[in-house]
């Protein structure tokens, strides 16, 4: 589906500049400490990225997802530790349960007015960009939910297995349990051809609307969960974290090879892309290069890619 | 009423269709009869009614007035879905595949083999859908190298001829062409004409919409034109030249002949 040539084009980039990164700091670069460091950024810009190209395939976009990871992170420490409804405390479970199908609500409220009202998918998402990073103020009144130390939420942010941190191995999970669904299921053939021709979709008796509804309710939930993660990361629920995250996933996705005109895109094209994105980070700070000019080389990097995918495709015509 | 099935009952019957929009009169009690195994073309002006007619024969449009017979059984057509489960296809002019999908997906869009039910999730069969694709394909005599192909990656001929595979895939009696030769190069014409012949000696029923009347006049065995929304003529082709044909049919389409002036 994605072509498989563009994701190894990518990886070999991955190799290429973590060899350089390794051959210019050695002694810190391939650490575990400093690798659990790139995986948690993998993992962040990775599940958010899952549920960009959900959206993206079918020619949308999401723009909430950054603001989404404040109000979902926020939303699990107050339940948590803050208690609603009359009740006191969620337990851990139940409260990332509750969030979860909160941000599947807010991906279906994307979804209903995209398909039903016919609202560009970037205004109505828009909204909500800012819309959730207001309510996760809000509901804080500014202020950060802070965990004490040693609480069990803390472990899916902060512990590692066999020095893998257990965020990096939930992006393993999502990443296989998508990438099943994509490639292997009528479901995600359907998202292709959606992306592709939304009206031969639809006269080949494919329900477009429900197909566009799950990939909208399936970005919220990505969004959640990556929420669910930092507050853990973090120790904290803050209105402040994922200030243009929604930017840097999606700028991972099209390093991925993800087309935004829709059709293309894939689960280890997001994966990859956000890897380059967090090796180049990681690595321009281990050899000191002023954090101005790195904002500065991960931007080029991303026109690099859209050229290169533009050039190709009109290559094809 | 219920008919008894003989041998020239015809596939598709349909009677005093009349379909308004608004105040326009698009269809205004047209008549069609399609015997078993034949390929009659549909010709006229623009907004004659053609794609209106044939719209209503695959669901897309519910008439307002008139009935639809199939094999002498009435039929109820209420949506495309209903008439696809009748058998018929209909492939339309500009929307046909998804150019980011390959040939066999293409083929089987929307009716995927499904290996494994799992509620939300169907794993499909992809082996089987591709062998099924090849099959057809060759049975078809489509000349693709690989059913993996992108269809963006086709030339306009093969992807009409994908469309046209696509739409007999399903053991359709009777497939609807809308405009299957246009914007194509003279070469990919004659190979999809090819293609729509090979379908009828195979035993499909065919209606072609075609604006060009050399086209109709290889193919069909018969057509039928269309003026203002009322049939105007229905004519045999075989046995009769290219010129004179196209004198026939021009005369009825800018109304100066009217062979059923007097039902109105």
């Amino acid at each position: 589906m994605g072509g498989g040539f563009r994701e190894l084009n990518v990886l070999l980039a991955l190799i290429v500049l973590c060899g350089y990164f390794w051959w210019r700091n050695p002694g810190v670069f391939t650490k575990p400490a400093n690798l659990a460091i790139i995986m948690r950024f993998i993992a962040t810009f990775g599940i958010l990225g899952i549920g960009e190209i959900l959206v993206i395939i079918t020619g949308g976009i999401d723009l909430s997802v950054g603001s989404m990871t404040a109000l979902t992170g926020v939303s699990v420490a107050w339940l948590i530790l803050k208690g609603a409804l009359g009740i006191a405390s969620f337990g851990v479970i139940p409260a990332i349960i509750v969030v979860l199908v909160l941000a599947a609500g807010v991906g279906l409220w994307h979804g209903f007015f995209v398909t039903r009202v016919n609202v560009p998918p970037f205004i109505i998402t828009l909204g909500t960009w800012l819309m959730a990073r207001g309510a996760a103020a809000y509901i804080t009144r500014g202020y950060p939910v802070v965990f004490p130390s040693g609480h069990p939420f803390l472990v899916l942010g902060q512990e590692e297995f066999y020095s893998i941190p257990i965020m990096f191995i939930v992006l393993v999970i999502v990443a296989l349990i998508v990438a099943f669904m994509l490639n292997l299921t009528t479901l995600g053939r359907h998202i292709y051809a959606v992306g592709g021709n939304i009206e031969a979709a639809r006269v080949s008796g494919i329900n477009v609307n429900r197909v566009r509804l799950f990939c909208y309710a399936s970005s919220g939930v990505m969004a959640g969960i990556t929420g669910i993660l930092l507050a853990s990361r973090l120790g904290q629920g803050t209105p402040v974290v994922g200030s243009a995250y929604e930017l840097w996933a999606i700028s991972a996705t099209v390093i991925g090879g993800t087309s935004l005109f829709g059709g293309e895109g894939t689960v280890l094209g997001a994966v990859l892309g956000a890897a380059i994105m967090g090796v180049m980070q990681n690595g321009m700070v281990l050899i000191n290069v002023s954090s101005y000019l790195q904002d500065i080389v991960l931007g080029t990097v991303l026109v690099i890619a859209v050229v290169y995918d533009t050039l190709r495709r009109r290559r094809r015509g | 009423m219920a008919r008894t099935m003989t041998d020239d009952t015809p596939i598709v019957e349909m009677q005093a269709i009349k379909k308004n929009f608004g105040a326009v009169q698009a269809l205004r009690g047209v008549d069609l009869t399609l015997r078993q195994n034949e390929l009659m073309g549909l010709v006229g002006d623009n907004a004659a009614g053609k794609s209106t007619l044939m719209k209503v024969l695959s669901g897309a449009y519910i008439p307002d007035e008139g009935d639809i017979y199939l094999e002498g059984q009435k039929a109820h057509i209420a949506s495309p879905e209903d008439s696809r489960r009748l058998g018929i296809e209909m492939l339309y002019q500009d929307y046909a595949l998804a150019n980011n999908l390959d040939v066999a997906s293409n083929v089987f869009l929307g009716r995927e083999v499904v290996r494994l039910n799992l509620g939300l999730l169907k794993v499909m069969n992809k082996r089987r859908m591709e062998q099924e694709a090849r099959r057809l394909m060759d049975r078809l005599k489509i000349d693709i190298t690989s059913v993996r192909r992108k269809v963006e990656n086709l030339s306009g001929g093969q992807r009409q001829a994908v469309a046209i595979g696509r739409a007999t895939a399903f053991d359709a009696k009777v497939i609807i062409m809308d405009e299957p030769t246009a914007a194509l190069s003279v070469a990919a014409i004659s190979k999809v004409l090819d293609l729509i012949r090979e379908l009828k000696r195979q035993g499909a029923s065919i209606i072609v919409i075609s604006h060009r009347l050399e086209d109709i006049f290889e193919v069909a065995d018969r057509v039928m034109v269309l003026r203002h929304g009322r049939k105007v003529g229905d004519l045999p082709i075989g046995g009769k030249s290219l010129a004179d044909v196209r004198d026939e049919v021009v005369a009825r389409i800018v109304g100066a002949v009217d062979d059923f002036a007097s039902m109105q």
